[in-house]
């Protein structure tokens, strides 16, 4: 203790001195395109949105750390230490900074940031400010800013849209073809003059035709908060037939034009398009007890992992979303059925895998897999590849353990060496029973160590 | 001729011992088969008597890849093809323009995007499309083979030889001239990469004979000369021309002087001044 730090505002933004900072001040840029942290020594810098501001202070602190030579395992604590130390000085630097910014660019930021949490240096044009209805709706609107964030992937989807369908594009394919070619649309190029004309109609940038329509407006109006912004950029691509605007079933359909995009054939739209947000939340909770798994609807990777799964599903259906679930999570398991069959069949007869050497764990949530139908079995129910390890465990080059602890499940692998090689839940995935599991085989191997040691001596006193 | 295992097929020489063949006519190919002597004169002798027997129409062809193609490497799939179509059959041995341009099929690719970005239709639409949307082509169709590259350039090899893919008069003048010359397989590929003026003579391609068609600087050089001033250039700095070879050794002194004019190049060369390249540094 005892080292001080100077907060010092600047001509272009605030620095951080002291005499601890044995390489220079560390800088701190405050521009309308967002925050840049520069390291004079270095030569480094870091870009930053104008409201992040806890980056801002995770990365004035690392700064200031990285100059001081402190072990590796105490920088982690240091740079909280030093963000508490600093915390009130850099916050009302920070505001005062801002304060000086014209206040339509700060409203912009602001809502860019509310919409979308992050860096958009490169979002606010030239000329944007300028436009009052623009700045009102991006401020009032959550689309608004959402289209600004996009707007280069969006005007280039209406352009691309908008050439693919003129007569010139489709004559000029003609021609190409008369010359044995395909004519195709390479880089479209934008500048401010465009992003200005686009974004003065910016609804219509939502639509697949380059023109809003009702239900897309009311969506627009009302959108919900907590969708990934890219994700956006998948509306031109859908027609809507009702106003969404509640956050899962809009985010449901989003996903699935994401999988459409890849799979053309990919089916089940009108139930996916059709769903609301309590049978979506019932159908992913079926889902997830059934693959024991857990499934958030709150957490946009588990919702793409649901509509993953629906459309493995081949068959059309009629019903809602919670009897697809049902439909496909039987047609999982047919498949799954069918595999285990198969492999079975490949594996020829049930057979014994080998014992370890010592006492099995006596916990009533650690099962040994006896039998190789058994480790197949384990694979076909967790998901994961652990029945290709059937005849390993025959010749005992593994031994394999179901955990069952506090409602979850693991397969754990243990070496003749009794070294856990692996822990893992149902998709691999890590659960609580993964982790006791590992925990307590870890003491239980322990013997088979010393076992397996004291045979490979035995072993080594033969004479050739 | 059994212990060689050397046969006859389609007009080609065939190895059977190692499934390989060649032309009947490749004579280094064909002793490159064999480790001894002996046995290398042998097949020279089998050659020959394949040679005696074989149909006209095979010696023909073979004749006019000897004098104008690259007998060790021309691609055997195409001489059967060749042999098989009568109309680019007797085209190829009457013009050796489309020797050069049968040996290397993919230059109908550039050819055809040429073509369709020089079309008029092509460029007026082009201007109603918004000025920001960049175009790319692709081809639609697979030439590598010679069942799909050679009907084309039966149709349309006079078009792939002009700069513009339409025939013009001076480029038919130029072809008819250089029609009995052997050896300028390299001199057609740079047809296409300008426009042939009365100015061009038969002495500009022998010179570009021995320079690749990458070669952008050089061939301009050599075509900002007239006939006259290149001979001249010639007789200053390497006396008088006997055959095409010595053309290419004057091409080949001259390379990597920069933006000069051939006569300045010449009196550095007479001065003992080295090539760019040479300067030691």
């Amino acid at each position: 203790m005892g080292v001080t730090y100077e907060v010092k505002r600047t001509e272009q933004g605030f620095q951080i001195v002291s005499e601890k900072l044995s390489k220079g001040p560390i800088d701190v840029l405050c521009q309308e395109q967002g925050l840049t942290i520069e390291n004079t020594e270095s030569g480094s810098s870091e870009n930053l949105g104008l409201f992040e501001f806890h980056k801002l202070m995770y990365g004035i602190c690392r700064e200031s750390i990285s100059q001081q030579n402190y072990p590796e395992q105490q920088r982690h604590w240091q740079i909280k230490r030093l963000s508490q130390r600093l915390y009130k000085d850099i916050l009302n630097v920070w505001r005062a900074t801002l304060a000086e910014l014209p206040e339509t660019i700060l409203n912009i930021q602001r809502a860019l940031y509310a919409a979308s949490p992050g860096n958009h240096r490169n979002a606010v044009f030239d000329g944007l400010a300028n436009n009052a209805y623009a700045v009102r709706d991006i401020v009032q609107l959550r689309a608004a800013a959402h289209a600004l964030l996009n707007l280069d992937t969006l005007i280039r989807f209406q352009q691309k849209n908008a050439v693919e369908h003129s007569p010139e594009y489709q004559a000029l394919q003609n021609i190409a073809k008369e010359y044995h070619r395909n004519v195709l649309i390479g880089h479209i190029e934008i500048d401010d003059t465009i992003r200005i004309a686009y974004f003065s109609h910016w609804p219509d940038l939502y639509a697949p035709d380059g023109r809003t329509y009702r239900s897309l407006n009311r969506t627009l109006a009302a959108l919900p908060g907590g969708l990934p912004s890219r994700l956006l950029c998948q509306l031109p691509k859908l027609q809507l037939h009702k106003p969404y605007t509640e956050r899962l079933p809009l985010l449901l359909l989003l996903l699935w034009s994401i999988q459409h995009d890849r799979h053309p054939e990919a089916g089940h739209y009108d139930v996916i398009a059709n769903a609301d947000t309590a049978s979506i939340k019932r159908a992913m909770q079926r889902l997830a007890t059934s693959r024991h798994i857990k499934l958030s609807s709150r957490r946009t990777v588990d919702v793409n992992e649901f509509v993953q799964t629906l459309l493995d599903y081949p068959e059309a259906t009629h019903g809602g979303i919670v009897g697809l679930t049902d439909a496909c999570i039987d047609w999982h398991r047919a498949q799954n059925e069918r595999t285990l069959a198969e492999l079975l069949d490949r594996l020829g007869e049930d057979q014994a895998t080998q014992r370890p050497p010592i006492e099995l764990p006596s916990s009533l949530h650690i099962h040994f897999l006896e039998r190789t139908h058994a480790v197949i079995q384990e694979g076909q129910e967790m998901q994961h590849c652990i029945s290709s390890y059937a005849k390993a465990t025959v010749q005992g080059h593994c031994y394999l353990f179901h955990i069952d602890y506090q409602d979850t499940q693991a397969t754990v692998e243990v070496s003749p060496q009794g070294h856990i090689v692996q822990s893992k839940g149902p998709h691999n995935k890590p659960t609580a029973a993964s982790v006791w599991g590992r925990k307590q085989l870890k003491a239980w191997g322990k013997p088979l160590n010393t076992t397996n040691n004291s045979s490979t001596d035995n072993d080594s006193d033969i004479p050739f | 001729m059994n212990h060689l295992n050397l046969s006859c097929r389609n007009g080609l020489l065939h190895l059977s011992r190692y499934n390989i063949s060649c032309l009947l006519i490749n004579q280094e190919t064909l002793k490159s088969w064999f480790d001894s002597p002996a046995d290398q004169a042998a097949a020279l002798r089998i050659q020959q008597d394949f040679l005696a027997d074989c149909p006209a129409r095979h010696r023909q062809l073979q004749d006019s890849i000897q004098r104008h193609g690259d007998v060790s490497c021309w691609p055997l799939a195409t001489y059967q093809m060749l042999y098989r179509m009568k109309d680019l059959h007797d085209l190829f041995i009457n013009q050796p323009a489309v020797v050069s341009l049968c040996e290397q099929g993919n230059s109908i690719i550039p050819h055809l995007e040429q073509r369709m970005t020089a079309d008029p239709r092509y460029q007026s639409l082009l201007k109603r499309l918004p000025a920001n949307v960049k175009l790319t082509s692709a081809t639609n169709t697979h030439w590598s083979t010679p069942d799909r590259h050679l009907p084309y350039i039966g149709e349309h090899w006079l078009d792939m030889l002009s700069d513009s893919g339409q025939p013009y008069p001076a480029l038919n003048h130029l072809l008819e001239q250089l029609q009995p010359i052997a050896g300028l397989r390299t001199a057609y590929r740079h047809l296409s990469a300008f426009h042939v003026s009365s100015n061009i003579s038969p002495l500009h391609m022998y010179m570009l004979s021995s320079i690749p068609r990458g070669d952008s600087s050089l061939r301009k050089l050599i075509l900002n000369e007239s006939a006259d001033s290149l001979l001249d250039s010639y007789q200053r700095l390497q006396g008088e021309p006997t055959c095409l070879t010595d053309w290419q050794t004057f091409s080949r002194r001259i390379r990597n002087f920069g933006e000069l004019k051939l006569p300045d190049v010449v009196d550095r060369i007479l001065n003992g001044v080295p090539a760019d390249e040479e300067i030691p540094f």
